[in-house]
C-alpha cells in the first residue's frame, strides 16, 4: 500500500477526470490489502465484504473532494477504520472465533508447503491467525496495518486516529500478546 | 509485506521481523468476483468512461468531399469554352494582320465572359458540327427589345473595337459592332454555338436578317427555339415565325 504518492493520487485524478481504466488499477493495486484489513478488523467475511464495498462507494462519492495532496492508502484505510469502528458500535457482540476458523481454513496454504512441514506450518499459522483475533480492536488494528498495510507509526496514528506514541504502544502490546500465544 | 525487507521506518520493533514472517505465510484473503464487479460498476456509474469517438465517418466524409470537390473542378474545367479564332481569310491588310494575336485574346476573353454557366449546355453545343462564319455585320435596323438592345451607333464605328468584342456579354450582345471587313473576326461555328446565348443567337437573326438571309435567319431561329423552348422570343422574331 506504500505506493509512490503520485501514482495513486494521480490515478485517483485522472479516474475522476473520466478515465475509467484508473480506477481499474487502482482497485487492482488497493483491493488485497484493503479486504484483509477489514476481514482481520471484524472478523467477520459478510460484515468484511459489506464495509468493503461501502468504502469504496465512500471514495466514488468522495472522489471529486480527493486532493493528491493526502496519500490515498492512508485516506483508503481511514475510511474502512472509522467504517469499522462503526460496525463494532452496531455489531457487539461480533461473531466469534469460530467463524474466523472456517474463514481461515477454507484460504487456500501457500504453495511452498512442504509436507513434511506442513502440520507444524500449518497449525502455526492457525495459531497467529487465532493471536490476532483474540487481541483488543486497538491492537489488532494497529497490527494489522503493521503487517497487512505495511505502514509506519505515524501513518497508523494519521489512520486510527490517535498520537503516534499511542500508536507505538498498541503495536507493542499486540506483538507480545501475539508473540506469546504462537509460542505456547 | 515481504518478510526479508524490514519496515519502511525507522520505528523497528523487537522481534517484528519474525512477526511479519509468520503473518505473510496466512492466507491472502480477497474479495470474491462478484464484489469486485459491483464496486467497479459503480465506479463506472459514477464516472462514465469517455468513449472515443470513431474517427472512421470523419474520414469518409472528408473522403466525400474531397471528391465532390474534384469531380467539380473537374467538371468545371471541362466545361470551359474552346476557342478557336482564325485569321480572316479575305485580303486582310498587314496591319489587320499584325493585330491578330491581340484580337484573338479579346475574343477569347469575350468569349469567355459570355458562356453560359451550365455545363450540360457546353457539352451538347460541342457536339455541333462546325462550319466557318464570318460574324462581324452591320447591326440590323430593326426595333430593339428590351431583352436585345441593339449596340449603340458609334461602337459600329469605332476602330478600336476587335472582332471578338462583338460577343457582348449576354444581356447587350445582340448585335455585332464591327463595321469593318478586314477586321472582321472568324470564329468556328463550334465554338460559336458552344458560347453563344440566346440573347446573341437573337442579335445574329437579326443580322441575318438584315443581310437578306432569310432562310438561315428562320434556321436559327427554329435552332434557338429547340435550345431554349422558354426563352422569350422579342416581338419582331415572334412576328418572323412562318
Amino acid at each position: 500500500m506504500d505506493a509512490p504518492l503520485t501514482d495513486d493520487g494521480g490515478l485517483m485524478l485522472a479516474w475522476a477526470g473520466g478515465d475509467a481504466a484508473a480506477f481499474g488499477e487502482l482497485y487492482a493495486k488497493h483491493k488485497g490489502p484493503l479486504y484483509r484489513f477489514l476481514l482481520k478488523t471484524v472478523k467477520d467475511r459478510a460484515v468484511a465484504d459489506e464495509l468493503f464495498q461501502e468504502t469504496w462507494s465512500r471514495v466514488i462519492v468522495a472522489r471529486q473532494r480527493y486532493r493528491a495532496e493526502a496519500k490515498f492508502s492512508t485516506w483508503l484505510l481511514q475510511i474502512a477504520h472509522n467504517l469499522a469502528v462503526d460496525s463494532f458500535r452496531r455489531q457487539r457482540p461480533r461473531a466469534g472465533a469460530e467463524e474466523a476458523e472456517a474463514v481461515f481454513a477454507a484460504q487456500a496454504a501457500p504453495e511452498r508447503e512442504q509436507p513434511d512441514h506442513a502440520l507444524s506450518d500449518f497449525e502455526s499459522r492457525r495459531r497467529m491467525q487465532r493471536a490476532i483475533e483474540s487481541l483488543p480492536d486497538e491492537q489488532r488494528t494497529a497490527f494489522v496495518l503493521r503487517m497487512e498495510n505495511e505502514l509506519s507509526l505515524e501513518d497508523i496514528a494519521a489512520v486510527t486516529g490517535v498520537g503516534k506514541e499511542t500508536a507505538k504502544s498498541r503495536l507493542r502490546y499486540a506483538m507480545a500478546r501475539i508473540r506469546e500465544l504462537v509460542a505456547e | 509485506m515481504n518478510p526479508n525487507t524490514p519496515p519502511p521506518h525507522d520505528d523497528d520493533l523487537p522481534d517484528e521481523r519474525e512477526l511479519a514472517a509468520l503473518y505473510a505465510r496466512l492466507p491472502k484473503a480477497e474479495p470474491d468476483a462478484a464484489l469486485d464487479a459491483a464496486v467497479l460498476a459503480q465506479a463506472d456509474r459514477a464516472v462514465p468512461a469517455r468513449r472515443h469517438r470513431a474517427r472512421w465517418p470523419v474520414a469518409l466524409g472528408s473522403a466525400a468531399v474531397l471528391l465532390l470537390a474534384a469531380g467539380l473542378a473537374w467538371q468545371l474545367r471541362d466545361s470551359r469554352p474552346e476557342v478557336s479564332v482564325t485569321l480572316p481569310a479575305p485580303a486582310a491588310p498587314g496591319a489587320a494582320s499584325s493585330e491578330h494575336p491581340r484580337e484573338q485574346a479579346t475574343a477569347s476573353a469575350v468569349l469567355r465572359e459570355s458562356a453560359p454557366a451550365p455545363a450540360p449546355q457546353a457539352n451538347a453545343r460541342r457536339s455541333a458540327p462546325a462550319p466557318v462564319r464570318v460574324l462581324a455585320v452591320p447591326a440590323p435596323p430593326a426595333p430593339a427589345p428590351a431583352a436585345a438592345p441593339p449596340p449603340p451607333p458609334e461602337a459600329e464605328s469605332a476602330p478600336a473595337q476587335a472582332s471578338g468584342q462583338a460577343f457582348a456579354p449576354a444581356p447587350k450582345s445582340s448585335a455585332v459592332s464591327k463595321p469593318a471587313p478586314q477586321a472582321f473576326g472568324v470564329v468556328s461555328d463550334r465554338a460559336m454555338k458552344t458560347e453563344l446565348g440566346p440573347d446573341d443567337r437573337v442579335g445574329e437573326i437579326r443580322q441575318l436578317l438584315g443581310r437578306g438571309e432569310r432562310e438561315e435567319a428562320l434556321r436559327r431561329l427554329r435552332e434557338l427555339r429547340e435550345r431554349y423552348p422558354r426563352y422569350d422570343l422579342p416581338q419582331d422574331l415572334r412576328d418572323l415565325t412562318p
